[in-house]
């Protein structure tokens, strides 16, 4: 946890950083560092998975406040996140190529449940290539982003000496 | 068996009706526009402040780069400011003239407030559409500064929004490129001498050009004709540009007009914004 909390913290403000430096509308630059952190940091709450979702709690909370001003819409959808996250470190081994691969899927899962809450709700019209625009567009950055995170967080843990569990 | 079935009935039945809930409470969320509570705008606040603290440096060196390319084409930019500057004393006479009337009708008319009238406020950009769909930018100016809701937003190429949310030391701007489909803008098209109005309603991603419907009467819109606001909502100015007229077609129906404007302002890269309130008479 020593890394862990950090790394949701640093991730978390990045989001709002990073922002300014890409196009509005950009085409593949869209930020997500905090589901990256939440996808990467899990094996490092050591075993410890109501710490991880109260902390995924509190940070969907925060995104909701600071960032888009939905009270709870990412509180409830980064707790779903958080679960499945800890359901692929039941079943499959904590390593890069992994670590990749369920990042992609929860990026998928949170654009879509986003997507269609809000065309739900009336406040976007359905437009199907909005929504692959708005996977594909989050894609590379992130990808990128759990790359040097994923290894900076190996190098640290094993430069202190802490061991990280999958579940 | 029979019982066990039925108890799996009725922990769907529980799920779906929970699922219901969230999402009309979600919605009910999405949908209102609720004021910050205090928790909220302290919560948004400091983490706005930490933030602001990490893009210091890095804005620094970003406008610096900035700077370093912009005094590559210096040299056509001074011609441009030279041709400009030629018009300006006839610019300030004629604006001197035109005040000076204005306050003359004013004081003929014992009117307290005009349309036209408005203060500034500069705000730096801090984040920009974090949350992807809401189309937003949080600027570093909230109620301390006198900012308040519905506010209209500014760059030097135009109108880009309104603000939506106030914090103590932040504001949120929703931009006119947002897909919510339930804000409208009312707005008027110069052509000539008169003007015919009609409501800003959207955002065409593919075309990048604003849309605006309801257009009144039948004269004729010439293309590049100015789209400005009314000024007939409580924190909007009057006369200020939006775009130009690109496109005229016709609805489903060939009943009435939809007008694609043209907006100068690059929504993509917006770092300093300009908030206008109207002006209270002293």
């Amino acid at each position: 946890m020593k890394f862990a909390i950090p790394t949701l913290i640093i991730s978390f403000l990045l989001d709002g950083v990073v922002s300014n430096f890409v196009s509005l509308n950009t085409n593949f630059f869209a930020p997500l560092f905090s589901l990256v952190a939440i996808t990467i940091v899990y094996p490092y709450f050591n075993k410890n998975s109501n710490d991880y979702l109260k902390t995924v709690g509190v940070i969907g909370i925060l995104y909701d406040f600071v960032y888009t001003d939905t009270m709870i819409l990412n509180l409830a959808i980064f707790l779903v996140l958080g679960l499945l996250v800890k359901y692929f470190h039941s079943i499959f081994n904590n390593n890069i190529i992994n670590n990749i691969i369920w990042l992609i899927i929860i990026i998928i899962i949170y654009r879509l449940i986003t997507y269609l809450i809000l065309v739900l709700s009336g406040y976007l019209t359905f437009d199907i290539n909005v929504l692959f625009k708005s996977i594909y567009s989050s894609l590379i950055l992130n990808v990128i982003y759990c790359l040097i995170v994923y290894f900076l967080l190996d190098y640290l843990n094993y430069k202190f000496k802490i061991k990280k569990r999958g579940w | 068996m029979r019982r066990k079935k039925l108890e799996k009935k009725y922990i769907v039945l529980i799920i779906l009706i929970l699922v219901t809930l969230f999402l009309a409470l979600i919605f009910t969320i999405i949908k209102s526009d609720h004021d910050l509570n205090p928790i909220e705008q302290s919560i948004k606040d400091s983490v706005s402040f930490v933030g602001k603290i990490i893009y210091k440096p890095i804005n620094f060196a970003k406008e610096k780069i900035a700077e370093n390319k912009e005094k590559d084409d210096l040299y056509e930019k001074y011609q441009e400011q030279q041709e400009k500057l030629a018009n300006v004393d006839n610019l300030e006479t004629k604006q001197r003239d035109l005040e000076s009337q204005l306050k003359e009708m004013k004081e003929l008319l014992n009117l307290n407030q005009t349309l036209v009238e408005y203060e500034y406020l500069n705000a730096t950009v801090i984040n920009r559409n974090v949350g992807y769909w809401y189309n937003t930018l949080t600027i570093d100016k909230g109620k301390t500064s006198g900012v308040e809701e519905d506010m209209v937003v500014m760059v030097a190429d135009g109108l880009i929004g309104k603000v939506t949310k106030v914090a103590n030391f932040n504001s949120t701007v929703k931009l006119l490129t947002n897909n919510d489909t339930s804000t409208s803008l009312s707005v008027k098209i110069n052509i000539g001498d008169k003007y015919v109005f009609g409501i800003l309603k959207g955002y065409d991603q593919d075309s990048k050009r604003l849309i605006v419907e309801g257009v009144s009467g039948n004269d004729k819109i010439p293309l590049g004709s100015e789209v400005v606001t009314t000024g007939l909502s409580d924190n909007s100015p009057s006369g200020l540009l939006i775009g130009t007229v690109s496109k005229i077609k016709t609805d489903n129906f060939d009943l009435a007009r939809i007008l694609e404007v043209e907006s100068k302002v690059n929504f993509d890269d917006i770092n300093y914004v300009t908030v206008l309130k109207k002006k209270d008479e002293k």
